[in-house]
């Protein structure tokens, strides 16, 4: 007898939940398309998300032919996983999370500098005075500076500054200490500052 | 720690620092990729034998409906215990949120949105008093979540009350 009552409630709570969920920022109907295959809502959710992803993984790999590869991986990964998504988390940042692991596999591979993680020098670098000239502080300059960093360097700096990481997440990304995300993002930036400031 | 002027302007620019559009030809090439059947779950005959389901439990439900006495209000807390922190987590903030929106009648449908909601969070309450052990964990879910969508229509309030304060300021300034 229970049951049926409760049916009648959970079926008027799903008409709450999908007019509600918009201020949850969920893309509900096009992640439930996605799931049962339909190509136009596949469409729909890589073309929210494509151009984002696609400039994380240029910034993390640098070179436009990997980053496509990469881009279109990761789609099809997010596609065929979908199923295990579960709303613990927003779909953008789930989507990002396996763009930016498939970029890292993909650096890791070409074992470029990636040693720079034995990191030696733990404690934190003072934090240097200086200050990019202004006039030196456009995207482009940016850009440049971070491109020339060695990968870990690169890498750290993108997830904390770019991404939105914080040491902690940046840390279990990349199966680092906190301490040493610290150090790495303290490096990084004293290094763009430098090549910023022309010295 | 302070963010220095570097990182303050990747910040505030950091939309500029997206430009970069990725090839068209890029979603065909993902296309091919994906399973080409799609699962189709709302064929003519499923749409009505679930039509008939419903009315059937809409004639049931009504009927029992007049025999269940209301329930008072129950608390999370009494049903799972430790929830009770995060219950109360949640109480205090919206009420936070509550006591700054309570000079602002702004947006009569976020208002009713939030009636709704909470109509919504008394139902899942007596469903959580109701329903058998193993389903409790989603009405917990539910109701969490319930909670967060009101925390966010509180703070879409707040927001407006604000940009109206600001405006308000401006035109009042010289």
């Amino acid at each position: 007898m229970q049951p049926s009552f409760q049916f009648l409630c959970l079926y008027k709570r799903e008409i709450h939940l999908t007019s509600l969920l918009k201020y949850l920022d969920t893309h509900l109907e096009i992640i439930e398309g996605c799931k049962q295959g339909n190509r136009q809502a596949q469409s729909e959710l890589y073309h929210l998300y494509s151009q984002a992803m696609y400039n994380i993984c240029l910034r993390m790999v640098k070179n436009p032919s990997d980053a496509e590869d990469l881009l279109q991986n990761s789609f099809v990964d997010v596609f065929t996983k979908l199923h295990s998504f579960k709303q613990e988390s927003s779909i953008g940042a789930w989507i990002k999370r396996v763009v930016i692991n498939n970029c890292i596999n993909f650096l890791k591979k070409r074992r470029l500098q990636f040693e720079e993680f034995q990191d030696h020098y733990t404690h934190t670098l003072a934090e240097t005075i200086e200050e990019v000239p202004d006039i030196s502080l456009n995207v482009n300059n940016i850009n440049l500076a971070v491109q020339s960093l060695p990968d870990g360097y690169r890498v750290v700096f993108t997830l904390y500054l770019f991404e939105g990481y914080d040491h902690r997440e940046i840390a279990e990304i990349l199966n680092i200490s906190e301490a040493t995300s610290k150090s790495q993002y303290s490096r990084a930036k004293k290094k763009i500052k430098t090549l910023m400031n022309g010295t | 720690m302070k963010k220095d002027n570097l990182e303050q302007f990747v910040q505030t620019n950091r939309a500029q620092f997206d430009q970069v559009v990725p090839d068209a030809a890029i979603w065909s090439k993902i296309e091919q990729q994906l399973p080409k059947k799609e699962i189709k779950t709302f064929t003519i005959r499923r749409v009505l034998s679930m039509a008939a389901s419903v009315l059937l439990l809409v004639g049931i439900g009504i009927a029992i409906g007049f025999q269940i006495a209301p329930k008072t209000e129950v608390a999370l807390a009494t049903i799972a215990p430790e929830y009770a922190e995060v219950e109360q987590y949640y109480i205090n903030k919206v009420n936070y949120k509550l006591a700054q929106v309570a000079n602002y009648h702004g947006d009569p449908s976020l208002e009713k949105d939030l009636d709704e909601l909470d109509d919504w969070l008394l139902q899942l309450q007596k469903d959580l008093q109701e329903v058998p052990a193993g389903k409790k964990q989603e009405i917990i879910n539910a109701i969490i979540n319930n909670y967060k969508t009101k925390l966010r229509i509180l703070e879409t309030l707040i927001e407006h009350s604000r940009e109206l304060n600001e405006q308000s300021e401006e035109n009042t300034s010289i």
